[in-house]
Order: structure tokens, then C-alpha cells, then sequence
């Protein structure tokens, strides 16, 4: 066996206690200066419950050292995982982008938002309005201005 | 959290800017909440390919001042509403007068609304850039591109320009317009000068905090003073070797250097630069000598094609004791103990890239902390490795392909591996069907139980490549399945060039199950539509394959546009319900499908207690 990896402990919001490995938290800039340290304590990730938090390290583990690759069949092997692990329902997606950005991590916040953008390109108004229950709030007045404003938005 | 809304506004922002700026506008509609997120968005991007979508290709005038409109609006805003650290991008094609005067306006608007960073493209007509711009206290990155950037209110200018970034690309800039505005930009960090037209001379000094120079032009440099640059890139330049020299007093910072040799530069000589750590050399067509005597260095590149560059001759480098990173191609090599001394010296080399193009038969390389190597070689006939740590190794041989596979065999490619505990990659590519046909003949001669001592085999192959043929006749089949039974390698990838390839792989399926490879049982199957994995089917048994198959080549609308990955699963363990498939009927069913039009595929095959994989790829 190769010699033991450094691991790390982190601690979500509701308790739950992980270990990962050194170069994984070393990518998440928030903790990076405190895994830099040498702490030994587990870290408190209080913005972060348990299940977002293993799925956060689902993703970093499996695209640590992967992402850089130019071997074709890994990249396209990762498309595919990628394609997989994002299939969630929307409060588990916005909670990974909310602990992206809390823990700062690139790829997994790049890739959140992209998937979020993709859901919205080439649909209506009403149809993008259905995918994130987001009520129309505003007088059938108000609507009429700002849609005036904005002549494109007729068609949509 | 639920709502998308909730979110907080900056990751709103992230998100609106991965949309077009209709698109992103059209999320201000959804609802209040959504009108304040985009009513402080603080990127504006106004590009006349938005125009032309709902244009139709032409020019339309109303259409346009409507458009003109909406976009003032916009620029209105970020004056009105103060939103910080805004950022601006203005992307056109043609230039009516209506749109330039429209322009001026936005850009004033631009600078008042305190814009931190603005980029112009222009392509097709000529363009102005109000002078504005260049004094804006605010900007601190510009970036102009095309060739209608008419730069001539520059000429007016007098002081210290705040900006600190700037690249030009492709803008014309004749006279001593460049000149002018490096004189003026005292607090430059980044330059960039991308293809100018009309420079013939350049000249930097006096540009104290520069520290990022990317320069791609064929003009002339004949001086470089900048004492905080780090990175210095020069394309297409015309240097020379005083040049050269003068970077160790020019820019004693540099920690990176990229260079693409002009005509006429045949020296190269490079020392006393203590904080340089990569250096990259694109050389010209003709005879070059390299030499580097740069302890510091890490990274070193050179690429030489027409020329070799003959190691210790032509190519001096063993200064360099800490390289991690070494790239040459191409090098010759009198002979392999030159080569050995030097590898040996750089004891910290991790990567290793080598295309050597002369006679050496032999290559004998040695490094404790070598980890990727990569060799090309036309004549190579002997590779010998001894590196503890390898991972990654790559050959391609440069036997041309219309030299008969008879006549290699009794030359033969042979490779040794030493020490080597964990061995990831194994990959032939290129000639690599006549590399493997060669083991395989001489596998073939062997019957398949002389191998079943595999176990001692001092390495595990994780990855095995193979580029077939167009002959994948069923010997080849058989030597594969030999081979598997070789090298045991997790993943096996069969990279066809024609398209009788179902045909090779029915064959080779049979030989699998006939000369029984270890273990070898067909369990699952795995079918994986779509390389997005919008949809992905697992088959747990091939208990009612067919009618699974047949679900789901009906719920495919139209194979015609997909690309489908199979994978087929063997595992050693015969599990309980497990049968031996009729492999007849299962093919013809692959059949069915591939003949619908699918145009690649992708089997995986767990060997023994590892999962190992087969994957087949046509393009």
C-alpha cells in the first residue's frame, strides 16, 4: 500500500462528522487556509448539512486530478457521471450551489450554474416561471410596462 | 431551500450572466424579487447578434432603434443606480451611422456610470473610440478588438492614464499611435497586443508595473524594460541574440518565459534570470542551438520540428537540475548514454516528453520521481525504463505504415519494464495495430495455457488501448483475447477504422466465451444513451433482454441523432441465476440496433474481481 493520505474532518451543520482526504479540501479555498495550518480539529461547516455536504465530496472526489485530463475517455466518462450526480431535485441543487459558493469551490459552482442557466435558455417567460414555482407577483399593469419596456420579450 | 429565489443576488448575477442578454433581461420579468436582481446586474452586454436574431439577417431601421432604445435604458441604469464594479461588453459586426452615434452615447454613459471593465469589438466598419474611455478613472480593464478600432483620439492625449489592463487585437496601429498610449499608461500591469496591423517597431520601457506581457506581432522588439514583469510571451517577434541577453537585466523578475523564434535568430542563450521557472521555445525552420543555464528552471519546452536539436551539441540544458518538466521534440541522439546521463541528472523530472528522430535503436531512461513519459521515436527498437513511480507511459512508434508488417517482425518493438509497481496507462497509438499485430504474432505462436502463470507479471494494466485495422480478421480476435488474458487490464479500448467493426466484435465475443478467459461470464448488461446521460438504462440480467432492448430502442426517437454507449459486463463469478447468454441472439439484437443507425458504442467488460472494462469507440 502507498503511504497514508492526510485526511481531513469536517463537521456538517446538523453534526455529522466526514473525512477527506488533504488534496479534496485543499480545492475548497474557504477551509484551504485552515487545512493549510495543519489543523487537526474538525472543521465546522455550519452553513452545510450532512447529505449536501457528502454529495459535495461525491463531486470533488470523483473530478480531483480528473478535470485536467486530455485522456478522451475519462473526460467523456466524467460528462457522463456528471450528467448523473446533477440529476436532483431543485432544493438539493440550490443548496450544492449555495455550499459551492460557501466553500468556494470553482468547478462544482460553475458547473451548479451552468445546469441552472441550461434550464432557463430557449423557454418562455411562463415556462421558466412553472420550472421554478416562481409566482408572478407583479399587477397585470405593472407586466404590461415592463414587458413594453423590453420589446423583445413579446415573443416569450 | 426551495426557491430558486432565495438564492443569494450575487449567485443570481453568476447565473444571469451565463444567459443572453434577452434572455437575462427576460428573468427581470418573472416577478419583483427577479426585477431587483436584474435591475442590479452589473454586467452589460450589448451585442448586434441579438439585433440580427430577431433581424433576420438585415438591417432593419426600426427594429434597430428600438434596440437602440431598450440598450440606453440599460446604460441608464448603471448611471442612475450606481451598481457596482460594473462591467461592459459591446460586441459589433457593422456600424451605421445611427449605431455609432448610439455608441458614443452609451460609452459616455459608460464612464459615468463608473464601468470597471469595458470590451469593444468591432469588426467590419470603422469605429472611434471617444477619447473618454482612456481617462474613465473608473476602467481598469479595456479591451479592444477588430479591425475597425480606429484608435486616433489617442494621439491627443498628455499624462497617466489609470488603466491597468489592456489588450488590443487586431486593431490597426499605425504611426506612433502604440507608442503614444504605452507612454501615457504608467500604471500598466497586463498588456496584451494580439496581431496588430501596422506596427513595425516596439519598444517597452519605463513600465515599471508591468508584470504580464503577451506580445503576437512580426514586428520588431528591440528593448524590453520592466522591472516587476513575471510572464513575458512573444509570438512571431523578430529578436535577437542581444535581445535575448538583455532580458537579464531588463526584466530580473521574469518567472515565465514563451517564446516562438523569428527567422535568423540561430542562438539561443539564456542565463542568469534566478526567478524563471518555465520556459517555452517554439523555434523557426532552421538550425538552432538551445542553451539554458537556468538552475531555477522547472518547466522546459522546446519544440524544433525541421531541425533536430542534437543533445550536447545543438542543445545544452543540464544546468537545469531542478526540472520537473521536460519537453523536446524533436531531439536527436547520438547515442542512448548521452541521453541516460542527462535524464539521470534531473532528479526531481516527473514528466517527461521525448520525440526522437534519429537512428538510436536504444532508450534507456532512469529517474526516481519520473512519472508521465512520453517517447516518440521513428527507430526506436529498445525502451528501457527504470522508474519507480511511473504511471503514465506513451509510445509511438513513427514506423511509417508502408513499411509490411513481415518485414518488422524480426526487428520487433520490445519494452521493458522495471520496478514498475503500479502501472495506470499502457497505450500504443498510431502504429499501434502493427505494434500490437507484432506481439500478437508472436503471442499466437503460444497456445493459450503457457499463460496461465499471468499472476507474476510484475504490473497491472489499467488502461489497454488498441487501434484496429482494417483487416480485424478473427486471428487478431484471437490475439486479444490472449492479450486480455496478459495484461488483465481494467479498461480495453478498441478504437476502429471502418465500419465492419460489430462483425470483429461478434467474432471476438465468441472467442471470449470459447477459450473461456478466466471467469468470463456475461451478467449484465448496461445500456447508456446519450454522452449528457439524460437517460441511462441498467439490466440487471439477461433474463428478457430482448423485450429490454426493444423498450429501449422504442423509447429512442431517433437513433439517427444519438450517440449510444453500451457496455457489456462479464464478471468472474458465475452468480446464481447466471447462464452462459446465447451469444447469437444477442448479437443479432446489437445488430438491429446498430443498423438503426447509431453511430458509437461503448462495452464495458468487468474481468475478474475488478471491473474490467471494454470499450468500443467509433467516430
Amino acid at each position: 500500500m502507498s503511504s497514508k493520505k492526510k485526511v481531513i474532518t469536517l463537521r456538517s451543520s446538523d453534526g455529522e462528522i466526514f473525512e477527506v482526504e488533504e488534496a479534496v479540501a485543499l480545492e475548497w479555498l474557504t477551509i484551504k487556509p485552515l487545512v493549510e495550518s495543519g489543523c487537526t480539529d474538525a472543521i465546522p461547516l455550519p452553513q452545510v448539512t450532512g447529505n449536501i455536504l457528502a454529495k459535495v465530496i461525491e463531486y470533488c472526489k470523483k473530478h480531483i486530478g480528473a478535470s485536467e485530463s486530455e485522456d478522451r475517455k475519462i473526460l467523456y466518462e466524467l460528462e457522463s457521471w456528471d450528467a448523473d450526480f446533477i440529476k436532483v431535485d431543485q432544493g438539493t441543487l440550490f443548496d450544492l450551489i449555495r455550499a459551492a459558493d460557501y466553500l468556494t469551490i470553482k468547478t462544482l459552482f460553475e458547473f451548479t450554474c451552468q445546469t441552472v442557466a441550461d434550464t432557463i435558455k430557449h423557454k418562455t417567460i411562463e415556462e421558466v416561471r412553472h420550472i421554478f414555482r416562481e409566482s408572478n407577483d407583479f399587477t397585470p399593469e405593472e407586466e404590461k410596462e415592463i414587458r413594453g419596456k423590453s420589446w423583445w420579450l413579446q415573443g416569450l | 431551500m426551495d426557491q430558486i429565489s432565495e438564492l443569494p443576488v450575487d449567485i443570481l448575477h453568476g447565473i444571469m450572466s451565463l444567459l443572453d442578454t434577452p434572455e437575462a433581461i427576460a428573468m427581470g420579468v418573472l416577478s419583483k424579487r427577479w426585477k431587483c436582481v436584474w435591475d442590479s446586474f452589473p454586467v452589460i452586454y450589448v451585442s448586434q447578434r441579438d439585433l440580427q436574431l430577431v433581424n433576420r439577417g438585415k438591417y432593419d431601421e426600426e427594429i434597430a432603434a428600438m434596440w437602440i432604445d431598450s440598450m440606453s435604458r440599460a446604460f441608464r441604469r448603471l448611471r442612475r443606480e450606481r451598481i457596482c464594479q460594473p462591467r461592459i461588453e459591446f460586441d459589433f459586426i457593422f456600424m451605421e451611422p445611427v449605431l455609432a452615434s448610439a455608441l458614443d452615447e452609451w460609452m459616455k454613459m459608460a464612464v459615468e456610470g463608473e464601468v470597471k471593465e469595458l470590451s469593444l469589438e468591432v469588426t467590419n466598419s470603422r469605429y472611434v473610440v471617444p477619447g473618454a474611455i482612456f481617462t474613465c478613472r473608473s476602467l481598469v480593464a479595456l479591451e479592444l478588438r477588430g479591425y475597425g478600432i480606429d484608435l486616433s483620439t489617442v494621439m491627443g492625449m498628455v499624462g497617466n492614464l489609470p488603466l491597468r489592463k489592456l489588450s488590443l487585437i487586431w486593431v490597426l496601429l499605425y504611426g506612433t499611435v502604440l507608442e503614444h498610449l504605452l507612454h501615457c499608461l504608467p500604471s500598466i500591469e497586463n498588456l496584451t497586443i494580439l496581431d496588430p496591423y501596422g506596427v513595425r517597431c516596439l519598444r517597452i520601457h519605463n513600465l515599471d508595473k508591468l508584470r504580464v506581457l503577451h506580445v503576437s506581432s512580426s514586428c520588431e522588439i528591440t528593448e524590453i524594460t520592466a522591472p516587476s514583469l513575471r510572464s513575458l510571451q512573444l509570438r512571431h517577434v523578430h529578436v535577437d541574440e542581444s535581445f535575448i541577453a538583455g532580458l537579464t537585466k531588463g526584466c530580473p523578475l521574469l518567472e515565465d518565459l514563451q517564446l516562438s523564434f523569428p527567422e535568423g535568430l540561430h542562438r539561443f542563450d539564456i542565463s542568469g534570470l534566478p526567478y524563471l521557472e518555465r520556459v517555452e521555445l517554439a523555434s523557426s525552420d532552421e538550425k538552432t542551438t538551445i542553451h539554458v543555464n537556468l538552475p531555477s528552471l522547472k518547466r522546459l519546452r522546446i519544440f524544433q520540428r525541421r531541425h533536430p536539436l542534437a543533445l550536447q551539441e545543438a542543445l545544452d540544458i543540464s544546468a537545469c537540475r531542478q526540472l520537473v518538466e521536460l519537453d523536446i521534440h524533436t531531439v536527436s541522439i547520438r547515442n542512448s548514454r548521452i541521453l541516460k546521463d542527462l535524464i539521470s541528472k534531473f532528479t526531481a523530472l516527473v514528466n517527461l516528453s521525448l520525440w526522437i528522430c534519429d537512428a538510436t535503436e536504444k532508450v534507456d531512461i532512469s529517474g526516481p520521481e519520473l512519472r508521465d513519459i512520453y517517447l516518440r521515436g521513428d527507430n526506436l527498437k529498445g525502451i528501457k525504463i527504470d522508474a519507480p513511480r511511473l504511471h503514465t507511459f506513451q509510445f509511438y512508434g513513427g514506423v511509417t505504415l508502408s513499411l509490411s508488417v513481415s518485414s518488422l517482425v524480426p526487428m520487433g518493438v520490445s519494452l521493458f519494464l522495471t520496478d514498475v509497481s503500479c502501472l495506470h496507462s499502457f497505450s500504443f497509438s498510431q502504429t499501434t495495430k502493427i505494434t500490437m499485430k507484432l506481439n500478437m504474432d508472436s503471442l499466437m505462436r503460444s497456445k493459450v495455457p503457457e499463460f496461465v502463470g499471468i499472476d507474476v507479471l510484475p504490473f497491472r494494466v489499467d488502461d489497454l488501448i488498441i487501434f484496429m485495422d482494417k483487416q480485424s480478421a478473427p486471428e487478431v480476435a484471437t490475439s486479444i483475447v490472449i492479450l486480455l488474458s496478459i495484461c488483465r487490464p481494467r479498461n480495453l479500448l478498441l478504437n476502429f477504422s471502418d465500419t465492419k467493426w460489430d462483425r470483429f466484435i461478434k467474432v471476438l465475443y465468441k472467442k471470449l466465451v470459447e477459450n473461456r478467459v478466466p471467469g468470463v461470464v456475461i451478467e449484465s448488461l448496461v445500456l447508456t444513451e446519450d454522452f449528457n446521460g439524460i437517460r441511462l438504462l441498467k439490466i440487471g440480467s439477461l433474463q428478457n433482454l430482448t423485450s429490454q432492448l426493444e423498450a429501449l430502442m422504442d423509447s429512442w426517437k431517433n437513433p439517427m441523432d444519438c450517440e449510444a454507449l453500451f457496455s457489456l459486463n462479464w464478471s468472474e463469478r458465475p452468480k446464481r441465476c447466471t447462464q452462459s447468454p446465447d451469444g447469437s441472439g444477442l448479437w443479432s439484437i446489437f445488430a438491429e440496433i446498430f443498423s438503426s443507425g447509431l453511430r458509437s458504442l461503448k462495452a464495458t467488460l468487468p474481468f475478474r474481481r475488478i471491473w474490467k472494462r471494454c470499450y468500443m469507440l467509433k467516430d
